[in-house]
């Protein structure tokens, strides 16, 4: 019976993925939605001045405790076997694994992050932080990527956009009330309107469903949003959406969460993040979740906000 | 019938005529008249002092051009998505009535499919139509296609707002207008064919024009059902009166004041397609409807 079942299965998947194939000349296939392979160079070799720069605990210990919350895709979720992933974990394993450390996950919903820090149930908050001046006073932030606006387009990318400029003229879709439908827009007019080019297009909707849908079904060139919603539309669609490495507007730098009398450790992370920002790691961890315009040339402790 | 009788009813009849009409006396009139004035006395407080109406914001955005562009767009589809579906309805209607079984099914199948899945969902697959066709065109069904154009390029998203309402429209329509004819006596038609008139003379001549009467009255209702209706396109992103109004509150938040100005304007446009409709109908109905101003003079 059940493999009759799976049988059955596998032709509707093969039908699913005709249909697919037949609307959107799809390359990829429908039924792998699921986690994208781990770049080669992810796990690195053990780096001893990496790992002498950690606190005395965590060496005497060999593990690194990181809290977590897996509900929020790409940056980190579950795999369909329960694994913790994202972008976020495979940074962590990068480091790690050069600092000759393992890492116990502790998860925690993102809300109870800061009372756990503040008790030391774990050593650091694995999740993206927003750099605020209100968060600096309580928290070391250690920064390791860009959050902002960017673009989504066809798979192929017809339109040949590349930069922000790219989209003047064109009809952009956004979802009615967000940032995207507002300050960003506006700061893109007037780069449209400073470059000399043509105004955007504006395709407001209610529901970003259907801001994906128009980009799918060409009815836009293009759609604005959070970056990490983005990147991950065009993992999980691959063969209909892309997104566009070189734009990301009003971007703020988000980190991972220290102890505030944990300085070491915060620096320690922050040597972390310039190591495998350097041996190429952390590219390959950012194209692999299609953020690529995340990428930061370097880690910072609590830097300055705009 | 003797003489005495109709003397005492003639001088019954001079004192009726006499008789002034005095109305009955009802009780429980005052009671009702004095429960709505209250109550209408507390709505028309309501409105003038809980501030949370924001009225100047209403009166700042009653006359702002967006609205007014989203007026004019909320019109432009009543008015295109009416003649799609009074066109279409009729057609569908006479080919239900019609001798051939085929015609019969296809617009049975039409009827059923329009009319029994929601407008928004229609909306949305004519939004969206290039999904499922990504080009249109000539071609050989199953093999190649000899040319094609982009969907987006045929169907552009006011035509596909239009599509939507309209279609769906037709189906409604259809079942109005099937109404309207079944009103009128088969004798009528069957004393045309006999005076030598053809179908479509019939049908133009004779059978329609009877039919409108019936038709007209519901044919109203629909235009200010479709002025309404016509705010489901801004799922499309077509901006209306509605979708105007809500890319305004997405930014300032006022969302009450900005949907109240949208209640108004749609309150006006209803309001005078309303006195439309009942002129239109009187007009229709002359010398059948009792006509109201001889009661007056």
């Amino acid at each position: 019976m059940r493999v009759r079942g799976r049988r059955g299965t596998l032709a509707f998947a093969v039908l699913a993925m005709t249909l697919v194939g037949c609307a959107h000349s799809a390359e990829e296939t429908a039924a792998d939605g699921g986690v994208p392979p781990a770049p080669a160079n992810l796990v690195g070799k053990v780096d001893n001045a990496l790992r002498q720069r950690f606190p005395d605990r965590i060496q005497a210990s060999g593990v690194l405790r990181l809290a977590a919350d897996p509900s929020y895709p790409p940056s980190t979720f579950k795999d369909a076997a329960g694994t913790i992933v994202g972008t976020l974990p495979d940074m962590a394993t990068a480091i790690t694994s050069r600092a000759g450390l393992k890492i116990e996950w502790v998860e925690v919903p993102f809300d109870g992050m800061l009372g756990g820090l503040q008790a030391k149930r774990f050593d650091a908050s694995w999740s993206g932080w927003s750099v605020t001046e209100e968060r600096k006073q309580v928290l070391n932030l250690v920064t390791y990527e860009k959050a902002g606006t960017s673009a989504l387009v066809r798979s192929g990318n017809p339109a040949g956009v590349q930069t922000a400029e790219d989209l003047c003229g064109r009809t952009v879709s956004v979802q009615t009330g967000t940032t995207q439908a507002q300050q960003v827009m506006d700061e893109l007019q007037q780069r449209c309107a400073a470059a000399g080019k043509p105004k955007v297009e504006v395709l407001q909707l209610p529901q970003q469903t259907n801001v994906n849908q128009a980009v799918a079904t060409g009815r836009a060139d293009a759609l604005l949003a959070d970056n990490s919603l983005v990147g991950y539309q065009a993992r999980l669609q691959r063969g209909v959406f892309q997104a566009v490495p070189g734009i990301l507007i009003q971007a703020v730098a988000a980190g991972v969460a220290v102890p505030k009398d944990d300085v070491q450790l915060a620096q320690a992370i922050a040597a972390g993040f310039d190591a495998i920002m350097a041996d190429g790691s952390y590219g390959a961890v950012l194209a692999r979740w299609q953020n690529s315009n995340a990428a930061l040339a370097k880690a910072e402790v609590n830097p300055s906000t705009p | 019938m003797s003489g005495a009788q109709t003397s005492v009813d003639l001088a019954l009849l001079t004192e009726i005529s006499d008789a002034r009409p005095v109305r009955r006396r009802r009780p429980g009139d005052a009671v009702l008249v004095a429960v709505i004035g209250i109550l209408a006395a507390c709505g028309v407080a309501i409105l003038f002092t809980n501030p949370r109406f924001d009225w100047p914001t209403v009166g700042r955005y009653l006359f702002d051009a967006s609205i007014a562009h989203g007026i004019a767009v909320t019109l432009e589809l009543t008015v295109y998505a009416m003649v799609v579906g009074i066109v279409l309805g009729v057609i569908v209607a006479v080919l239900r009535q019609s001798g051939s079984p085929i015609a019969r099914g296809a617009a049975w199948l039409y009827i059923w499919f329009f009319r029994g899945t929601p407008v928004l969902v229609q909306v949305l697959f004519w939004g969206f139509a290039s999904a499922l066709f990504p080009r249109i065109g000539l071609g050989i069904p199953g093999g190649p296609m000899l040319f094609g154009i982009d969907t987006n390029t045929v169907v552009p998203l006011f035509a596909a707002a239009v599509l939507g309402l309209g279609l769906n429209e037709a189906a409604y329509m259809a079942e109005i207008v099937r109404g309207g004819l079944l009103s009128v006596s088969p004798g009528q038609a069957e004393a045309a064919h006999a005076l030598g008139l053809g179908s479509l003379a019939t049908l133009r001549y004779i059978v329609l024009p009877q039919a409108l009467r019936v038709i007209i009255p519901p044919v109203g209702n629909q235009v200010i059902s479709m002025l309404k209706m016509t705010s489901v396109v801004l799922v499309i992103g077509v901006r209306d009166l509605l979708g105007s109004v809500t890319e305004i509150y997405a930014r300032n938040y006022r969302q009450i004041a900005l949907l109240i100005v949208a209640c108004v304007w749609y309150l006006v446009m209803t309001s005078v397609l309303t006195y439309l409709q009942s002129r239109l109908e009187r007009r229709l109905g002359k010398g059948l409807t009792p006509v109201r101003s001889s009661r007056a003079g």
